[in-house]
C-alpha cells in the first residue's frame, strides 16, 4: 500500500476499516470498538463530564481503555510504567530537557510535541499518543530515524527518542530552515546538534521526496482516532463554563497545560484528590475581536498566540520564538503564564504594555474586570480569591502593532526564563511620544508597569529620556539571584528602554543584525 | 561514509535500554535519600518514624546499619555513604528509604525530622585559602630550564625580561547535565551474591565499594553495565553511591532494589567540575619570548578528596599548556570548602589550567602589543624547547604545522580584517576572534590504572562476541571495538557484537576516563582477538597443508589471510564460518583474554617530575563572535577547528566526539553558571536554571577538519584519544568574546571577562572596556 493510500484510508473515520488496514489493535475490557462511528465521536464531544463514557486514550496503534486519571499520574509515568514503553525517557520531570517528548494528536487534529513529563494522563484522555516506538520500529524507520542513524544524530542516546519525536513534528509542522526552532526544547550533552540539525534537513528532504509532502503520512499509525477529550473521575476537563463552575465544586485545584503546576507534582510530589482542567472551557479559549476590543481568553495557548503574532507583531514573534519550546507552547495557556504570578514570565509584561484588563469570575460566573497592573498585590500574591479564575484578557481601542516593542534579555537565547523582559508601547507624532506604556518583568517581585517613566516620556523627544531613565532607577526593585544581578537587570531596564526608543533604520537586535 | 553508532538504530527507536528501562522484578523496590539544608552542622537528634511510617515504605538505613565500611571514597577516604554524626555539606543524604515507588519514597524522605547545630562553614575557595582549609596537601611544582638541560639540549641563552603581566581569575565548574541521572539496581541472586546494573563509568569500582559496605568479598558482586546516557566522567566516582545503598536495601529485604536519582538531587548531591582560582604571574622578552610564569592554582575540591588529587595535578600539568616556558613556579592547593565534593569531568582539571594561561597570553600580547596568535606561536614547544614544567620531554611538534594551516583554511587574517572594518562601522555591535590551540596529555596519571582486559569469544556459528573492561557513554567506544576486532578477522562488522561491560566477565577494570578507552581497550581486543586468529591460522594451514595433499608442504601460519569473510592461504580457500566449524570440531581453543599496560608513563607525584603522559593530543579552533555591547548578549558566528585524532579509528565517532566536546567546552565557558547561595546550597539547581547549550547556541558555521597524523607512540593502529581534548577548543571562543568586548572600547583595554562569559559577564567586560565604572560589587 502507498504512503498515499494509506493516508486516505486513515483518514476515514470509519474505525472497522482502520482495524483491518493499520493494525489497530483494541484493549478495552468489553472488546467493544469504542469510537465507531461519526455519530459517536459526536456524542462523545457533547457529552457531559460526569458522562460514564468509555474512558482511555490511544497509545500508538492502541487504544487503552482506563478507568481513571490517577492525580499523580504524568503521561511518562503512565507510558512508562504500564504501559512498558520505556523508548521515552525521563530526563529531568520539569518539561526543560525533552528527553520525554512524544507526540499528541491533538482535539484541533494537528500532531505536536508534548513533554510528557509534565503532561497529565489525564489531559490526552480521547487523544492519540504517539511515541518514539510508534513512530518507527527498527525494522520500519520512520524518514527521521533513519536520518539520523545514517547522519551519526545519536551517541549516548538517552535524549534520542525525544529528538526523534520533536523533529517528527517539526517536519509536520515547521520548515526546513526552522529546525533548530523545532528542537529548540531538547537538549544533548553529546552530539554538540551538528549532526542532529543535518537529520532534521535530510528527513525533510526525504519526506518531500517519498511522501510527497504530507509528512503525516510518515507516521505510521497516525491517523488511528480523531481525537475527543474524555473526563475522568479524579480529572475533570469541563467543556463550558456551566460544567466548570459545577466542576469547581470540591475546590480541587484548576489545571491548564500544566506546564508549571504539573512540576508540585513531578518535583515535588504533591498528591491533590483531583484537577480541575480548563484548558479546553469553551468559552476561555476566545481569540478574537468583540466590538473594539481584543479578547483573549485564559485558555489560548502561547502556540495559537504565536500564530496571531506572527501577522502582527515581529518583535513579539520573536520572543515568543524563544518563550520555552515546541513543547511547552503547545500546551501552556497565557492564563497559567499570567495565573501563577511569577515576578518573571513573559506575558505580564506584553500585556500590561498593550493595556489589557482582566476579567475573572468566580465559581458561581460573577465576573469582576480590573486593569492588570492592579493584579498582582506582592511576590507570587494576586488579588484572586481562591475560587475565582482568570476568564479572559481584554485589550481596548484599536492596537498600533507597530508602536509594541518587546525585548528578552536571557542567559540562554532559547528556552530560558528571562532575566529582564522589557514591553513597549510607544506612539509618537514625529520626534515626539505622544503615548507611552512601559512594563518589565524581572526588574520587581511582581511584573510592573512603570507610570511615573511614562509620564517622563510623553511630550518629550524620543531621544530626550534623561528624566525617564531616572523615573525607571527609582521605580525598579530588582533582585540578584541565580539568573542575573540586581545591577545588570537594572542596567538591562535602561538598555532595553533605550533601544525601544531608538527609531533608527539600523538593526536595534542581534537577531536582526544577523537575520 | 563512517559506518553509524553500534547502537544507533536502538536509540533512535527507543529500544536501546538504559538501567531504568530494563524488566524489573516484582515488587522491587525504590530508594530516596533524605537531607538537610544546613552547609556544615553536627547532627543533634534525627527522628525517622514519620519516614517509617509513611505509606509504602518498607525499610530505611542510617549511618549505623551499614554492615561494612561506611566510606565509600574512590582513592582516599571521606565519603561516608550516609552522613554520621555530621554534615559535611548541604543536601548530604542523612538516611535512605526503600519503599513500594519511587514517589512513596520520595514522599517518605520529605518527612525527615532533624535537629542540627550549625557550625561554621567554608563556602568559597578564597574562604578556604584564608583558613588554610584542603583536602589534601598542597603541592609545589619548580621547573628551570637550566638544571634541565642535558647536554643534547644545552639550555637557551638567558634573555631579557621585557613585558610582564599579573592577575587572578576565577573560573567556575561545570554541572555534567549527563541527560541519564545517576541509578543503579540491585538484585539478589543465589548464595547471597548481587547482581548491580549500575550506570557507571567504573563497574570495578562500584564491584569494589558494594563488596566493601556489605562486608562481602568481591566475588559475590557482579556489576553490568551496557551503556550509560552520558557521563563525561561525573559517573566516574559518582555511581557507586547508589549501587551501594541500592545493594545495602537489596541485601536487608531479600528484593530488587533500585535508587534513581531525580534532576535535582542528581544536581545538588552530587560532585562537579572544580571551580578554580587561580593567581599568575607571566613574562616575555622584546621578542615575545616567554621568559618564566608562575601560578597558584586551588581547586574547589569540597568537603572529601574524592579524585581531586589527580584533577589539580592535572591543572598544574596543562597549565603552561603548549608552551615552552624556561622557569616555572606552580602551586597547586585542594582547597576544602562544605560543599558537594567535585569530582572528574572531561578535561579533568585541565581545562582550567589552560585557561588561565591562555587569558593569561592575551593580557600579555596586549601589554606588550603582539599579536595574540603570533605571540602563541613564538612559544610553541619546539626542538631544543621541548621540556615541560614537570620533566616530560615533548616528541611531536605538529602545533605549528596545525596552527599554520588552520590560520590559512579559514582565513583567519582577512576575516579579522573584515572584523575590524564592521567594528568601525557599528557602535552597538562588535565582533572578536581568537585562535587558540590545543595540547592535551593523555594517560592516567595514576600509574597503575593504565590497564586493562578483554575477552573475545568466537562462537561455533562463526559469530564474535567481543568483551573489555570499557563502558560505553556514546562516546562510540564499542563501534571502535568493533572496528578492531572486524578488521582482525577480516569480517563484516556485523558478525562481532560487543556485550555488556561486566566485571565477572573481564575483572580488575580501569575507569573508561582520562580519553583512554580506545587506546587501552583497543590494544587488549586485539591481543584477544590475535591470540585466536593464531591458532584458527595454524588450524588452517594445516587444513590447507592437508588438502593440497603430501606433494606440497604444509604452507606458513603466517602467509594465511583473513579477508572479507574468507580465510586463505595460496590457493586453498574457506568461508570464516566454515574454518571456525572445523575448528571447533577439531577441539582448537576459540576464546581468548588479552591484557594490555600502558609502557613508558610513570611520575613522583610530590617532585613533579617524570613522564606521565604516554602522548599528547592536539588541536586548534579559530572563532568569530559578535556582541551587543548594550546588553552583552552575543552570537557565535563561525568557529573552525582542526583536531588531531592520530590515524582515526572511526571517523565520525571522532568527530562527533570534537564537535561534541567543543559545545560542551561552549556551555562551560558561556551560558552554564554553576551558583551556590549564602548557605552552601547549590542554586543551580535544575536545568530551568542551568542552561546547557540548546541547538541554538552551536555557532552558526562551524567546520571541523581531522588533522591526519600517525600517532608516533604505537597505540592502537596509531590512533589518538579524542573524549576530552576537543572540550579545550572552547577556550578560543571565550577569548574572541573577550576580544569583542576589547574592541567596545577600541581595544584600548583588554577587560575581565568572567568565565563563563554569560551576557551578563560580557555586558561587565564591556563596561571596563569603554571605561564606564561598574554601579556596584
Amino acid at each position: 500500500m502507498s504512503a498515499k493510500d494509506r493516508a486516505r484510508i486513515v483518514s476515514l473515520p470509519d474505525a472497522r476499516r482502520l482495524r483491518g488496514c493499520c493494525a489497530v489493535r483494541q484493549r478495552t475490557a468489553t472488546g467493544d470498538f469504542p469510537i465507531d462511528s461519526d455519530a459517536d465521536q459526536n456524542s462523545a464531544t457533547s457529552a457531559s463530564v460526569t458522562d460514564d463514557h468509555e474512558r482511555g486514550l490511544w497509545i500508538n496503534a492502541d487504544w487503552v481503555a482506563l478507568d481513571d486519571a490517577p492525580p499523580d499520574v504524568s503521561l511518562l509515568q503512565h507510558l512508562r510504567e504500564q504501559e512498558r514503553l520505556t523508548g521515552t525517557k525521563e530526563g529531568c520531570a520539569s518539561g526543560d530537557c525533552g528527553a520525554c517528548s512524544v507526540l499528541v494528536h491533538a482535539a484541533d487534529g494537528g500532531v505536536h510535541a508534548v513533554n510528557a513529563c509534565i503532561t497529565p494522563l489525564g489531559a490526552v484522555l480521547g487523544a492519540q499518543v504517539v511515541t518514539v516506538e510508534g513512530i518507527g520500529t527498527p525494522e520500519a524507520m520512520h524518514p527521521v530515524q533513519r536520518a539520523m542513524v545514517e547522519l551519526h544524530g545519536s551517541q549516548c542516546g538517552f535524549c534520542t527518542p525525544g529528538f526523534v519525536a520533536a523533529l517528527a513534528a517539526h517536519t509536520i509542522n515547521g520548515t526546513a530552515e526552522g529546525i533548530a526552532d523545532g528542537i529548540a526544547g531538547n537538549l544533548c550533552r553529546c552530539t554538540g546538534y551538528g549532526p542532529i540539525l543535518a537529520a532534521g534537513r535530510i528527513a525533510f528532504d526525504v519526506i518531500a521526496r517519498e511522501h510527497a509532502a504530507v509528512a503525516r503520512d510518515a507516521l505510521p499509525v497516525l491517523g488511528a482516532a480523531a481525537p475527543t477529550h474524555l473526563a475522568a473521575p479524579r480529572y475533570r476537563r469541563p467543556r463550558d463554563r456551566a460544567e466548570l463552575h459545577a466542576a469547581m465544586r470540591d475546590g480541587w485545584p484548576l489545571i491548564a497545560g500544566g506546564t508549571d503546576r504539573w512540576l508540585g507534582v513531578s518535583q515535588q510530589f504533591e498528591r491533590p484528590p483531583g484537577w480541575v482542567d480548563v484548558s479546553v472551557v469553551r468559552e476561555l479559549m476566545r481569540l478574537e475581536y468583540e466590538r473594539d476590543e481584543l479578547i483573549i481568553g485564559s485558555a489560548v495557548t502561547v502556540a495559537t498566540l504565536e500564530a496571531f503574532a506572527r501577522e502582527r507583531s515581529s518583535l513579539l514573534t520573536e520572543m515568543l520564538r524563544r518563550y520555552g519550546s515546541p513543547q511547552i507552547r503547545g500546551r501552556a495557556t497565557i492564563g497559567g503564564n499570567v495565573g501563577n504570578a511569577s515576578p518573571i514570565a513573559d506575558w505580564p509584561p506584553v500585556l500590561l504594555a498593550l493595556g489589557a484588563d482582566i476579567v475573572l469570575s468566580d465559581a458561581r460566573g460573577s465576573e469582576r474586570r480590573l486593569p492588570l497592573a492592579e493584579y498582582w498585590r506582592g511576590y507570587r500574591e494576586t488579588v484572586r480569591a481562591a475560587d475565582e479564575y482568570i476568564v479572559e484578557f481584554r485589550v481596548s481601542g484599536p492596537i498600533d502593532w507597530a508602536a509594541l516593542k518587546v525585548f528578552k534579555v536571557s542567559k540562554r537565547e532559547d528556552d530560558d526564563i528571562s532575566t529582564v523582559l522589557g514591553a513597549f508601547y510607544l506612539q509618537r507624532d514625529g520626534a515626539i511620544v505622544n503615548k507611552a506604556r512601559v512594563a518589565f518583568g524581572g526588574v520587581a517581585a511582581t511584573p510592573v508597569r512603570l507610570p511615573a517613566v511614562e509620564a517622563a516620556l510623553v511630550g518629550r523627544a524620543a531621544d530626550d529620556a534623561g528624566d525617564a531613565l531616572v523615573a525607571l532607577d527609582t521605580a525598579l526593585a530588582p533582585i540578584t539571584d541565580v539568573r542575573a544581578s540586581a545591577d545588570y537587570r537594572r542596567a538591562m531596564a535602561a538598555a532595553l528602554l533605550l533601544r525601544a526608543l531608538d527609531d533608527a533604520p539600523e538593526p536595534q537586535t542581534l537577531q536582526e543584525l544577523l537575520d | 561514509m563512517s559506518r553509524p553508532h553500534e547502537s544507533a538504530v536502538g536509540h533512535v527507536t527507543g529500544t536501546a535500554n538504559y538501567v531504568d528501562d530494563l524488566p524489573q522484578p516484582a515488587d522491587t523496590l525504590h530508594v530516596a535519600t533524605g537531607y538537610a539544608d544546613a552547609a556544615r552542622a553536627t547532627i543533634a537528634a534525627l527522628r525517622l518514624d514519620a519516614v517509617r511510617a509513611a505509606p509504602g515504605v518498607v525499610d530505611v538505613v542510617v549511618a549505623a546499619d551499614i554492615p561494612g565500611k561506611l566510606d565509600v571514597g574512590p582513592v582516599y577516604p571521606g565519603d561516608p555513604l550516609l552522613a554520621d554524626g555530621e554534615l559535611r555539606y548541604a543536601a548530604q543524604p542523612l538516611f535512605a528509604v526503600a519503599a513500594t515507588s519511587f514517589a512513596a519514597a520520595q514522599r517518605a524522605a520529605r518527612m525527615i525530622d532533624v535537629d542540627v547545630e550549625p557550625q561554621p562553614a567554608i563556602l568559597s575557595v578564597a574562604d578556604a585559602l584564608a583558613a588554610d582549609a584542603a583536602v589534601l596537601p598542597s603541592r609545589h611544582w619548580h621547573f628551570d630550564a637550566e638544571s634541565a638541560a642535558t647536554p643534547s639540549t644545552p639550555p637557551a641563552p638567558p634573555t631579557q625580561e621585557a613585558t610582564r603581566i599579573a592577575g587572578k581569575r576565577y573560573i567556575r565548574g561545570q554541572e555534567h547535565f549527563y541527560l541519564e541521572g545517576q541509578v543503579a539496581l540491585a538484585i539478589p541472586e543465589d548464595g547471597g551474591e548481587l547482581r548491580i546494573y549500575s550506570s557507571t563509568q567504573y563497574p570495578d569500582e562500584v564491584q569494589h565499594l558494594v563488596a566493601g559496605v556489605l562486608g562481602i568479598p568481591m566475588h559475590r558482586v557482579r556489576v553490568v553495565c551496557r551503556r550509560m546516557g552520558g557521563a563525561f566522567g561525573g559517573k566516574e566516582s559518582q555511581a557507586a553511591s547508589l549501587a551501594c545503598i541500592a545493594a545495602l536495601f537489596a541485601w536487608r529485604t531479600g528484593r530488587a532494589v533500585k535508587y534513581r536519582m531525580p534532576r535535582r538531587d542528581d544536581m545538588i548531591q552530587t560532585g562537579k567540575r572544580h571551580d578554580f582560582h587561580a593567581d599568575y604571574e607571566l613574562a616575555c622578552d622584546a621578542q615575545g619570548r616567554l621568559v618564566d610564569a608562575k601560578v597558584t592554582l586551588a581547586g574547589k575540591c569540597g568537603h572529601s578528596p574524592d579524585l581531586s588529587e589527580g584533577i589539580v595535578d592535572r591543572a598544574m600539568f596543562h597549565f603552561a599548556h603548549a608552551y615552552y616556558v624556561p622557569k616555572i613556579d606552580i602551586t597547586g592547593h585542594r582547597s576544602r570548602t562544605d560543599t558537594v565534593s567535585n569530582t572528574a569531568f572531561r578535561g579533568f582539571g585541565g581545562p582550567q589550567g589552560m585557561l588561565v594561561m591562555e587569558a593569561a597570553l592575551d593580557e600579555l600580547a596586549h601589554a606588550a602589543a603582539i599579536d595574540p596568535l603570533k605571540l602563541r606561536r613564538t612559544n610553541l614547544f619546539a626542538p631544543g624547547r621541548d621540556v615541560t614544567a614537570y620533566g616530560q620531554r615533548v616528541e611531536q611538534f605538529v602545533l605549528a604545522d596545525m596552527l599554520r594551516r588552520l590560520e590559512r583554511d579559514c582565513d583567519y587574517r582577512q576575516r579579522q580584517a573584515t572584523a575590524r572594518e564592521f567594528n568601525a562601522r557599528h557602535k552597538r555591535f562588535k565582533k572578536g576572534m581568537a585562535l587558540t590551540p590545543v595540547q592535551f596529555g593523555i594517560s592516567f596519571t595514576v600509574a597503575h590504572l593504565n590497564q586493562t582486559g578483554a575477552l573475545v569469544h568466537v562462537y561455533a556459528d562463526g559469530s564474535i562476541e567481543v568483551n573489555h573492561a570499557g563502558t560505553e557513554m556514546g562516546q562510540g567506544l564499542h563501534t571502535k571495538m568493533i572496528e578492531v576486532a572486524a578488521r582482525v578477522f577480516g569480517v563484516a562488522r556485523e558478525r562481532v557484537r560487543v556485550t555488556a561491560t561486566q566485571t565477572d566477565k573481564v575483572p580488575n577494570g580501569s575507569p573508561t576516563a582520562a580519553s583512554a578507552g580506545s587506546d587501552l581497550n583497543g590494544m587488549a581486543v586485539q591481543r584477544a582477538c590475535l591470540m585466536i586468529r593464531a591458532r584458527l591460522a595454524a588450524f588452517a594451514a594445516s587444513q590447507a597443508g592437508e588438502s593440497l595433499g603430501a606433494a606440497e608442504s604444509t604452507p606458513a601460519r603466517e602467509d594465511v589471510r583473513f579477508r572479507d569473510g574468507d580465510v586463505s592461504v595460496g590457493a586453498w580457500r574457506q568461508s570464516f564460518d566454515a574454518l571456525v566449524d572445523a575448528a571447533y570440531h577439531a577441539r582448537v581453543q576459540l576464546s581468548a583474554t588479552g591484557f594490555y599496560a600502558t609502557p613508558e608513563v610513570h611520575f613522583d607525584k610530590e617532585a613533579g617530575r617524570g613522564k606521565p603522559f604516554y602522548y599528547y593530543a592536539h588541536g586548534a579552533a579559530a572563532s568569530e563572535v559578535v556582541i551587543d555591547v548594550t546588553t552583552g548578549e552575543y552570537r557565535i558566528l563561525r568557529v573552525d577547528i582542526l583536531h588531531d585524532v592520530g590515524a582515526s579509528l572511526q571517523e565520525a565517532m571522532d568527530r562527533g566526539q570534537i564537535e561534541g566536546g567543543y559545545v560542551q567546552g561552549l556551555g562551560w565557558l558561556t551560558t552554564e553558571e554553576l551558583l551556590w547561595d549564602d548557605a552552601g546550597r547549590v542554586i543551580s539547581n535544575s536545568p530551568a536554571n542551568y542552561k546547557i547549550p540548546t541547538a541554538h547556541d552551536r555557532p552558526r558555521e562551524l567546520n571541523i577538519d581531522l588533522y591526519r597524523a600517525d600517532n608516533p607512540q604505537p597505540t592502537i593502529r596509531r590512533s589518538k584519544a579524542v573524549g576530552e581534548p576537543p572540550l579545550m577548543l572552547a577556550i578560543s571562543t571565550w577569548c574572541a568574546l573577550r576580544d569583542a568586548a576589547s574592541a567596545a572600547g577600541e581595544h584600548a583595554v583588554l577587560p575581565r571577562l568572567a568565565a563563563p562569559a554569560t551576557p551578563e559577564a560580557v555586558f561587565w567586560a564591556v563596561r571596563e572596556a569603554t571605561g564606564a565604572s561598574q554601579d556596584a560589587s
